[in-house]
């Protein structure tokens, strides 16, 4: 089959620089993480935006049941709804943890590694109750595949400085990566 | 602070193309993103991912997809010798004018330490919305990503011209 269109791949030119930025990155050690917090968030860009790949260190291969979520400020998120699949099965509704963003695989699908994205609007904006989307999952050659797009909100007009990640169960074994990168507006 | 999000390559295509392969990619970066902006030239088939020219039944896949009046549906692939990634499950109309668009991310695609995670969200105007993670089983570092057709395989649908697919590198601190 000719392949007609082939690019190599090199930087041709940056995007708007500083519109966004890495602010920092955990990458889970040796001994697990129960907990990721990034704290001191500064309140100069417009939005966040969470990229995480991770898993639980719950035994087994997955059958469905370990998740990561948040709270911002120490608080627990007050709202959250799902759209949900596993294998052909497909379900809505309202996760009783509003701070759900993630199915995470089981420790047992070795190297298999969970992955979101989170986005959190207007985090410093005092005029407005923090709304978050989320999407993500895992997809398993052996075992449940995951996959969800989530709604959040938090009944708060205050500014995000701080966002603490946990899991359901366990913790979060070595290579989990979290990284939290600001948006900047105009 | 560094410039984090990077422009590494983008193509509008001339005339339709069967495939497109980004090669050479540099470990430089944390995550890749691919932008789509474009169709196909057969029917209701999805654009598909192979990584460094493996077609080797590594890849597997869970979609979620919504088309229709209230229709939606969800389906788990394995042993696959692609990642879908745009238009899966219910494939894109090639109706005068649609466009389907998507955005995939390749997670942490040069780690060692991890099979390499892609998650997608796509849709094309007035037909249907897709979400999709694959997975490639693999811990090698992703050095080349082709992006085709699934007709491919067995059909003749190609990338339509006028078809752009840049990559972006996002690299964390």
């Amino acid at each position: 089959m000719p392949i007609l269109g082939t690019i190599a791949s090199s930087t041709q030119q940056g995007l708007v620089t500083g519109s966004f930025e890495s602010i920092q990155t955990t990458t889970v050690g040796s001994g697990g993480s129960n907990s990721i917090v990034f704290s001191n968030i500064p309140s100069t860009y417009q939005h966040l935006q969470l990229r995480v790949t991770a898993k639980s260190s719950v035994s087994g291969t997955s059958s469905g049941g370990e998740f990561a979520s948040m709270t911002f400020n120490s608080s627990a998120l007050d709202k959250s709804a799902y759209f949900y699949a596993t294998g052909t099965s497909i379900s809505t509704g309202n996760n009783s943890n509003a701070g759900f963003f993630l199915n995470l695989v089981r420790i047992g699908d070795t190297n298999l590694f969970s992955a979101a994205i989170v986005d959190i609007f207007d985090y410093a904006n005092t005029n407005k109750r923090k709304t978050v989307r989320s999407f993500g999952g895992f997809a398993s050659a052996g075992s449940n595949s995951e996959i969800s797009s989530n709604a959040n909100w938090k009944d708060s007009t205050s500014t995000i400085t701080s966002i603490t990640i946990t899991p359901s169960s366990g913790n979060f074994p070595q290579h989990s990566i979290f990284a939290l990168y600001g948006i900047k507006g105009v | 602070m560094p410039a984090t999000y990077d422009s590494i390559a983008s193509v509008t295509l001339s005339t339709d193309t069967s495939g497109l392969v980004f090669n050479n990619i540099s470990s430089n970066y944390t995550d890749l993103v691919i932008s789509f902006n474009g169709n196909l030239t057969n029917n209701f088939w999805a654009v598909v991912m192979r990584l460094n020219n493996d077609s080797s039944g590594a890849y597997s896949g869970q979609t979620i997809a919504g088309y229709g009046s209230g229709t939606r549906e969800a389906a788990q692939r394995q042993g696959r010798v692609y990642a879908e990634v745009f238009g899966a499950t219910s494939g894109w109309s090639t109706a005068g004018g649609l466009v389907g668009i998507g955005i995939a991310h390749i997670m942490n695609y040069s780690s060692t330490n991890m099979y390499k995670t892609i998650i997608c969200r796509s849709g094309a105007t007035n037909q249907s919305s897709q979400h999709t993670v694959s997975s490639w089983y693999s811990t090698n570092a992703v050095s080349s990503i082709y992006l085709y057709s699934s007709a491919s395989n067995n059909g003749t649908a190609d990338l339509l011209a006028g078809t752009t697919i840049t990559l972006y590198g996002i690299k964390a601190a």
